[in-house]
């Protein structure tokens, strides 16, 4: 019978298991709309906030100034 | 009730060998990772609540066998004949213990399941999660949607999406259509409302290709991403494809973009409609973004999923560590294959200054963006009311989407700010509960007897134990610096480097004979036994002795001292009148660096050749009384008597080869004439030292597999100039790694030493 090398403790310390983590495919679209002239990372509060609240104020003023235009 | 011996008896825990274990209830094990840019092998193994785990061989051999429960020895014995090495109860008790019992994969049989398993707390995840879609329905859907990934339709349909960008940029009118929505604002209602159908159509294309691939999709549903809400399909289960499933999975959501940016650009150039156009070019823009592959979006998994590491992320901590000047590299790192070492390490070097900068930036920037956005929700409140008096409902719903849209991003930030300072709580909590013992020594210290005796006068009772002080880098500097009052303790580098010293140091009662052999010549055999040699002479206390063995001209002697003209023929002429240390050490040299002893061979073949194995037998009868440690390095081959002669002396083997495959066979043919004559046991406690020959060389995976499975130990030994063949060698010459892997190799050698007493 061939004999089998021992597993001594510092082969059974290098033993690995590991828990993965889920795997969830996102979809960018609430932090990717609008972000498009921020070139790279989606990281920041800031980016979102302020090129949502720029598009959105924009868009707000603009709808201000056309009801007070067609204001009788 | 009467205590009696017996019922004490029931609450203790069995001895390791009659211990029985189990697996967890509804444990799934979905077999071996496919395109894994790991090293070794590696099982997957999913638990009750979905929590996939990735085992090495070993331990999923373990899980395996536990199962139905049986004597610890029986299950060490099964997974012994299926890995190919030994494994005892006490080391099966030990893999149980602190490996899988606490991630709930195998507990004692006579408990109950568990119910607090260690779970993957992965950075930068999705948090705050609600759901959207059961899975049993986006499975349904999913199983309806696969005709799509017909490998003829993927290819018209991406045909197609060049053809309709084409149509729109030469056909559609950008500018008209941007107009459009300035002059009747609540049309970008409507676009938010087509993007979001879009992100769930890009959902189901995941969960579709998840399909497709023969793996099983979990729900749709939504969450906060960093601090954005997102949509999210889960799809832990496409771990078990293969690495084109598991892109095609990641790639599926674009692909199924695409297929919604053909619809918008069919119903623009029917309809004209400004609206269809601008969502068209701003889908393909969010495709565009799902792609950059710093934070978990599509391109992110792509990615991971090239390179075969599943959580990117877990590894940047271990490469950043590896990269550190001086330092060795982690083991996280040294487990990936050379290609997708390469592909992780460059994926650290761009994301972490990216996120780090990003992240300096957002907080920077936080009271302005603060600022503006309660600033816009003033103005949407505004444009609320102006629609209210007006009775404009699209208006009303717009403001009420622009102040959701001003403040998710808020609360996303709280919660995220809120796990941050959690994990650093833990980060510090786990820090501080490991420090100690870690500062402190291997071993907790003995409580004090409540009585003082004589024995007792020891230091370990007497003393505190003195804390380890650092040697090397900048702990080692603050230590010397401040006069040694301020005491950082030593790395993590130092404290395994000590550690494999100490095992290098393990005491051998009488002598070992350790034969270093190669089937072929020029593969440095005569370097490492001088190696190896020295760094025991230099580390242990004891006498290590190297005997030139090789009878066709050796130069072992020449490479530690100048030359000495007694030899081992010397020896044996006066081997009678040899009978102290100091007269033996006439005949030997000595390396003034590592004070390693030589015995050298005759520079005549005709004399070294002539040599049989009864003289070997003879000197080494001789060395046994004055060393404790005999290093022999042999001639090449094993068909030589002499050589054999040796075999039957040596109490283990050390074999060189090359990394090569030719060196690999050489090797593997060694080992099997060995075990075909009668030296199985020593094959088994064979340590293999692969000599690199070029600057990074390796040796293939399933080679240093084959040797591992068979004997003790696998150690590459670095390219090093320092060990250029020929010349004299001096150890403190050798570049680091080489050091350390040499002292791995005699921390290997000694590890048999214990194991050679007790037989």
């Amino acid at each position: 019978m061939v004999r089998r090398p021992e597993l001594v403790m510092a082969d059974l310390d290098a033993e690995t298991a590991t828990p993965l983590p889920r795997r969830e495919t996102l979809s960018c679209q609430f932090a990717c709309v609008n972000v498009t002239n921020v070139v790279g990372v989606n990281l920041a509060l800031a980016v979102n906030a302020a090129t949502i609240g720029s598009q959105a104020n924009a868009l707000a003023l603009q709808y201000l100034a056309s009801v007070q235009m067609h204001m009788p | 009730m009467n205590l009696t011996t017996a019922d004490h008896l029931t609450t203790e825990p069995p001895p390791a060998t009659e211990q029985r274990w189990r697996q967890t209830r509804g444990l799934e094990f979905l077999g071996p990772v496919q395109g894994s840019g790991l090293k070794d092998p590696a099982f997957l193994v999913r638990r009750v609540d979905d929590q996939v785990v990735q085992l090495s061989e070993l331990l999923h051999l373990v899980v395996r066998a536990v199962e139905p429960p049986r004597p610890a020895e029986q299950v060490a014995a099964d997974v012994s004949e299926a890995y190919g090495r030994t494994l005892s109860a006490e080391g099966l008790a030990h893999l149980v213990t602190t490996r899988l019992e606490p991630l709930g994969l195998v507990v004692p049989d006579e408990s109950a399941e568990p119910t607090r398993s260690v779970r993957a707390r992965p950075l930068l995840a999705l948090i705050a999660k609600g759901t959207l879609v059961p899975a049993r329905v986006v499975g349904h859907l999913a199983g309806v949607l696969t005709p799509f990934f017909w490998p003829p339709l993927v290819a018209v349909a991406l045909a197609a999406l060049v053809a309709a960008d084409v149509a729109l940029v030469t056909r559609g009118d950008l500018w008209s259509a941007i107009g459009e929505v300035f002059a009747t604002p609540t049309i970008a209602l409507l676009i938010y409302a087509i993007l979001t159908a879009a992100a769930l159509v890009h959902e189901l294309g995941h969960a579709a290709a998840c399909r497709y691939g023969g793996a099983r999709p979990g729900e749709i549903g939504f969450g906060l991403y960093l601090v954005f809400p997102a949509f999210y399909t889960d799809v832990t289960d496409s771990y078990r494809l293969g690495r084109a499933g598991r892109v095609r999975t990641d790639l599926g959501g674009l692909y199924f973009n695409a297929l919604t940016v053909l619809v918008l650009a069919a119903g623009y150039l029917a309809t004209g409609s400004g609206v269809l156009l601008l969502t068209a070019f701003a889908l393909q823009v969010q495709m565009l973004q799902q792609l950059i592959p710093v934070v978990r979006f599509d391109g992110y998994f792509v990615l991971s999923d090239l390179a075969g590491v599943p959580d990117l992320f877990a590894r940047v901590g271990p490469v950043l560590r590896s990269l550190r000047p001086g330092h060795p590299t982690d083991p996280r790192v040294s487990e990936l294959r050379p290609r997708s070492r390469q592909f992780v390490t460059g994926w650290v070097v761009v994301v972490v200054p990216l996120l780090v900068a990003a992240l300096g930036w957002a907080i920077w920037y936080l009271p302005e963006f603060l600022e503006r956005g309660r600033e816009g929700v003033r103005l949407q409140q505004l444009v609320f009311d102006v629609a209210w008096e007006a009775r404009d409902w699209a208006a009303m719903a717009l403001a009420v989407v622009s102040i959701a849209l001003l403040l998710l991003p808020l609360l996303g930030a709280a919660l995220a700010l809120w796990r941050v300072a959690g994990s650093l709580v833990l980060f510090a909590r786990t820090r501080f509960a490991t420090r100690e013992p870690a500062a402190y020594g291997l071993t907790a210290p003995p409580d004090p007897p409540r009585v003082v005796s004589a024995a007792d006068f020891t230091d370990e009772v007497m003393y505190a134990a003195p804390a380890p002080v650092p040697t090397q880098g900048w702990r080692g500097t603050v230590y010397r610096g401040s006069g040694h009052l301020l005491n950082p303790g030593p790395s993590l580098p130092e404290q395994r480097r000590r550690e494999l010293e100490r095992r290098l140091r393990t005491p051998i009662d009488g002598s070992r004979r350790v034969v270093v052999m190669s089937r072929k010549g020029g593969v440095g055999k005569t370097t490492i036994t001088l190696a190896l040699g020295s760094t025991f002479a230099l580390l242990r206390g004891d006498r290590v002795i190297a005997v030139d063995a090789n009878p066709d001209a050796g130069n072992l002697a020449h490479r530690v001292a100048p030359p000495h003209d007694r030899t081992v023929t010397d020896v044996l002429r006066d081997l009678d009148q040899i009978t102290t240390y100091a007269a033996l050490r006439r005949y030997t040299s000595q390396g003034i660096e590592s004070r390693l002893e030589v015995l050298a061979s005759d520079d005549d073949p005709g004399i070294g050749l002539a040599l049989a194995r009864d003289d070997y037998h003879r000197l080494i009868g001789l060395l046994d009384r004055f060393y404790n440690l005999i290093l022999l390095d042999t001639g090449t081959g094993i068909l030589d008597s002499a050589n054999q002669g040796l075999l039957t002396e040596a109490d283990q083997v050390v074999l060189v080869v090359r990394a090569g495959l030719d060196g690999g066979r050489a090797g593997a043919l060694t080992l099997d004439w060995m075990d075909q004559h009668g030296f199985d046991d020593l094959v088994a406690r064979t340590v293999v030292v692969v000599n690199a020959e070029r600057r990074g060389s390796e040796p293939p995976e399933p080679m240093r597999r084959h040797f591992e499975k068979r004997c003790a130990r696998v150690v590459t030994v670095p390219w090093d100039d320092a060990l250029e063949p020929g010349a004299l060698t001096d150890m403190s010459a050798l570049h680091r790694r080489t050091r350390d892997a040499l002292v791995d190799i005699a921390a290997a050698v000694a590890d048999n030493f214990v194991v050679g007493d007790e037989s």
